[in-house]
């Protein structure tokens, strides 16, 4: 395929890594930024404006397949595509971060949303917004780090990190009955790794521990975890940094009336912007790593501490101030991937990118597009795929059904009626397979059920 | 301040005023009362020539400044109390008692100098121009104008906030003179309306329905009968509460709820001013139920009253159902809360205003928040709209200048009168535009009795209660007034 990205910043790079091993790539590109990174990628670089029709035809958009723009102005995102669609039949994919413009050509669905294909923009990505929903689901589940839910919400996904004196850790899981009926262990990660685990396998500590099963179960599962891990005191929700995140995420919080919400932003300006949108939550005009301020405002009485500052320095520092008072739950923002890997040295549970988030649902429309990803797991080594068995599907038992290594049916949507399968349930059509996997092998196994 | 431009558009206002007291004439003239029926066809031809003299040079009135557009506005209503006062001292009113009468008319305050005999003596030409004059200045003279006088395009936009100053500048449509327009159209329907309700199912006379009917609307209270509402029986006292609460409530917000009614539910403005009335109607009926003695008061008449009286006085209408002079000092007190929230911006109502009182309140609980926590943001909004500062800082103005206002007056007053009730409520009632106050000038008294000074007090505080102070106060500023001497040593 034919790719071209409009922008030559962090996002655009990283697509460039992924996407030129099997495909063509054109970067078009206004300034220097990224150049020696973009150097050592096989990639052709145009200089130019994306929305010059010109430069856009010298990149070949009128034979390309995809166009994402992902350059940091949400305006040139837009023309771009619309550039592009004058052009030729590519998929225009435009990541967008402004919520007027998302009202104005988005609507939503899935990981990625409808864009408005009148104007030329056929996906929208909005990053915040998925950083956002993400951190909103997690934090409604006491003690998970990561939450997913799928099939109109039957299905759930939650990760646990497995902590010292858990019943789940030392033993093979198949001598491990404890658990809820109905869920399912998917996949574990284990420092740079992650597999799906066996019968055999032994849980360790420090694991995360990837669930799926239905929403009930889910609930009693998170109910088990919180007996084990001790419950978490207070409601009140503590956001460092009133962003987009930030913000959004505050205002879906405000929608609970149990919630009290304290969100602390350094510039002045922001603090009137936001506390002009928001409706209960205490805007705090400070610094998020001034433990005076922490103190005076209480905010060791608080449930959870959502760092999302643009700063990753300042994230850390707001997180580790955070567990020195003794709040249970913290969510920290990193943007860079390198920094993730030292947050989670350090101590950090719950490290969440926007633009990691973002590049995987990306990476999958272009690699998969038949195949809808619900959820990736731990740090994008594994997703939760949807697979629906067609009409011509013959009916086979699951332990019969061939898949590739790391691979596994987790849950079965049927006819609206979310079920666990075990090695006896029969597939048969008009099932939704949610199946996990690596991203590498999605064809692999979708080439193994459908034939 | 170029004064002749004032002069001027005073000058086009003046023919318009003419022909409202053409009104009154013909209906002496039917009533064969000749000599009352010639003094206002002849203070119509004066007054009417008078204004074509004025504007001879012609001014543009869409080259006016703000400040002259705001002289404009305090000079017209002055203007017409004044003019409008020349038949009441045909009817051997003295001029101050006729200047009073006048802008209480006007203003829509109610409070008035007829005695209970003068009520028999008056002919009906001159009962109606009462009720006239309340029914022109409830929606406000200038909107009147501007709704007639296609000249006014520009100034009269400016004219038009500045007669009705709320916090927020509201126009249903995108041309001044069709809001002004609409709003004409609203108020003349609800007016029919609640005439011929009174007339059939209220079991008043057509003459007495059309009159209260005009000071219902206008929030007004000059009532064609010398014992107010409580004239009449139940039916009539329930209908003129349900007008009287319309009166009181946005005509705007009327108008956009006649194709939407949601939007009553959803304006917070409206939906304080909904509980407040029916609150302390509530609260004072039980009052009433519980403190007043004799089996005058069921369920039904005390509800009645009750709700009669908040609506009255919240609206700043003043009819009575009863007289509430003799009521028992806690209702009393319920009531006098009442006089100092007023109706809604954009309503006939005068006094401070339901939404002042919302944003003050919500200003205060900022500050209360603020010193919880000292590094609070918090934008006081209103309606989901933030309120901007300058306006919060406006109408904190505003609050401390009409409490101030009510203070000086009430002292002085008070003094003259040697009488707290008359000082403290009849400040109040006057600078609120709400008409009778406590003591002997209640509802069932007259302010005939009062001395002169108190009487001119109180016509100021009419004034410039109904123009919401700062458009008077701004005029009585050194600057301007030094413009006006030296434009006077010019000329």
């Amino acid at each position: 395929m034919h790719i071209v990205l409009i922008s030559s910043g962090q996002i655009a790079i990283q697509f460039a890594q992924e996407l030129s091993v099997d495909h063509d790539v054109t970067i078009v590109h206004a300034g220097q930024e990224g150049r020696s990174e973009l150097d050592r990628i096989d990639c052709e670089l145009i200089e130019g404006q994306g929305v010059d029709i010109e430069v856009m035809k010298r990149a070949h958009v009128p034979k390309a397949d995809y166009v994402i723009a992902c350059a940091r102005s949400d305006e040139v995102n837009l023309l771009a595509c619309m550039t592009a669609r004058q052009l030729g039949k590519a998929h225009t994919i435009c990541f967008v971060a402004k919520e007027e413009y998302v009202r104005t050509f988005g609507a939503y669905e899935g990981t990625t949303m409808q864009g408005a294909p009148q104007f030329g923009i056929d996906r929208i990505v909005w990053p915040a917004r998925m950083l956002a929903s993400r951190i909103e689901r997690i934090l409604a589940v006491p003690g998970a780090t990561d939450v997913g839910r799928f099939a109109r919400g039957k299905l759930a996904f939650l990760e646990y990190k497995l902590t010292e004196g858990l019943p789940l850790i030392g033993r093979p899981l198949m001598e491990i009955h404890s658990l809820p009926a109905q869920v399912l262990i998917v996949g574990v990660s284990r420092g740079d790794t992650w597999f799906v685990p066996r019968g055999q396998s032994v849980l360790e500590v420090g694991d995360r521990i990837h669930f799926i099963g239905r929403s009930e179960s889910m609930h009693k599962l998170s109910a088990w975890f919180t007996e084990h891990l001790g419950t978490e005191g207070g409601s009140d929700v503590v956001i460092v940094g009133g962003g987009t995140v930030g913000l959004r995420l505050a205002r879906s919080l405000e929608r609970n009336p149990n919630v009290q919400i304290k969100m602390i932003e350094n510039n002045m300006e922001r603090c009137a912007e936001v506390a002009q949108v928001l409706d209960r939550t205490l805007v705090l005009r400070g610094d998020g790593c001034d433990l005076d301020l922490l103190e005076s405002e209480q905010v060791w009485r608080a449930r959870a501490l959502v760092a999302v500052t643009d700063s990753d320095e300042k994230n850390l520092l707001a997180s580790l101030l955070g567990r020195q008072l003794g709040i249970d739950k913290i969510i920290t923002r990193v943007s860079t991937a390198a920094n993730r890997r030292v947050f989670e040295r350090v101590g950090i549970d719950v490290p969440l990118s926007a633009r990691a988030a973002a590049t995987d649902a990306v990476l999958h429309l272009v690699r998969h597009e038949e195949v809808d990803l619900m959820a990736t797991l731990g740090d994008g080594q594994g997703d939760v795929v949807e697979i629906l068995l067609p009409d011509a599907f013959t009916p086979i038992p699951l332990k019969e059904l061939v898949l590739p290594p790391d691979a596994i049916i987790a849950a079965l949507d049927r006819k609206g009626e979310a079920l666990v399968p075990s090695g006896a349930t029969l597939l048969g059509p008009g099932d939704r397979a949610y199946v996990v996997c690596r991203p590498e092998r999605v064809t692999e196994v979708r080439e193994a059920m459908l034939g | 301040m170029n004064v002749r431009n004032v002069v001027g558009v005073l000058g086009q206002l003046l023919r318009p005023f003419a022909l409202l007291l053409l009104i009154p004439a013909i209906l002496d003239f039917v009533d064969n009362e000749l000599a009352s029926a010639l003094t206002f066809a002849v203070t119509a031809c004066v007054i009417f020539v008078g204004g074509i003299l004025i504007s001879r040079n012609r001014v543009d009135p869409n080259r006016i400044s703000r400040i002259e557009a705001l002289a404009v506005v305090a000079n017209a209503w002055l203007l017409a109390a004044a003019l409008g006062s020349i038949p009441y001292m045909q009817h051997g009113f003295g001029p101050v008692d006729a200047l009073f009468e006048s802008m209480s008319g006007f203003t829509t305050t109610g409070a008035t100098i007829f005695r209970g005999e003068d009520f028999a003596t008056a002919t009906r030409g001159l009962i109606f121009w009462r009720s006239l004059t309340q029914w022109v200045g409830g929606m406000g003279i200038i909107v009147l104008f501007v709704a007639i006088l296609p000249a006014l395009a520009v100034a009269g936009r400016q004219m038009f906030f500045a007669e009705a100053p709320g916090p927020e500048e509201e126009a249903l449509t995108p041309r001044i003179r069709h809001t002004a327009a609409a709003l004409y159209r609203l108020y003349i329907g609800l007016t029919v309306v609640e005439a011929l309700l009174l007339a059939t199912v209220g079991g008043m006379t057509v003459f007495d329905a059309v009159c209260h009917s005009c000071t219902t609307l206008a929030a007004g209270g000059f009532s064609p009968n010398p014992q107010s509402l409580a004239g009449y029986g139940p039916a009539a006292q329930w209908i003129v509460t349900c007008f009287m609460f319309l009166a009181g409530a946005s005509f705007a917000l009327q108008y956009k709820a006649l194709s939407r009614p949601r939007v009553l539910t959803r304006d917070t403005e409206f939906r304080t001013y909904f509980w407040i009335v029916l609150g302390a109607g509530v609260a004072m009926a039980g009052l009433l139920a519980m403190t007043m003695k004799g089996d005058a008061y069921t369920v039904e008449s005390s509800l009645r009253h009750g709700l009669f009286q908040a609506a009255s006085i919240v609206t700043t209408t003043g009819y009575a159902s009863e007289d509430f002079n003799l009521w028992s000092e806690s209702t009393l007190m319920v009531l006098a809360g009442l006089m100092f929230v007023g109706g809604c911006a954009g309503s006939a109502g005068g006094g401070p205003k339901v939404v002042r009182i919302v944003i003050v309140a919500k200003f205060l609980a900022r500050e209360v928040l603020i010193a919880l926590h000292p590094r609070v943001v918090k934008v006081i909004r209103l309606g989901g709209r933030p309120v901007p500062r300058d306006t919060t800082r406006q109408l904190i103005g505003f609050l401390v200048a009409y409490i101030t206002i009510f203070g000086i007056v009430a002292l002085i007053t008070g003094v003259i009168e040697d009488d707290f009730r008359i000082g403290f409520t009849g400040s109040i009632v006057t600078l609120g535009n709400i008409g009778p106050g406590y003591g002997s000038i209640g509802p069932m008294e007259t302010f005939a009795n009062l001395k002169l000074p108190t009487k001119l007090l109180f016509i100021f505080n009419m004034w410039v209660g109904r123009l919401e102070v700062m458009s008077v106060l701004v005029l009585l500023h050194p600057s301007v007034l030094r413009t006006l001497l030296a434009h006077r040593r010019r000329a």
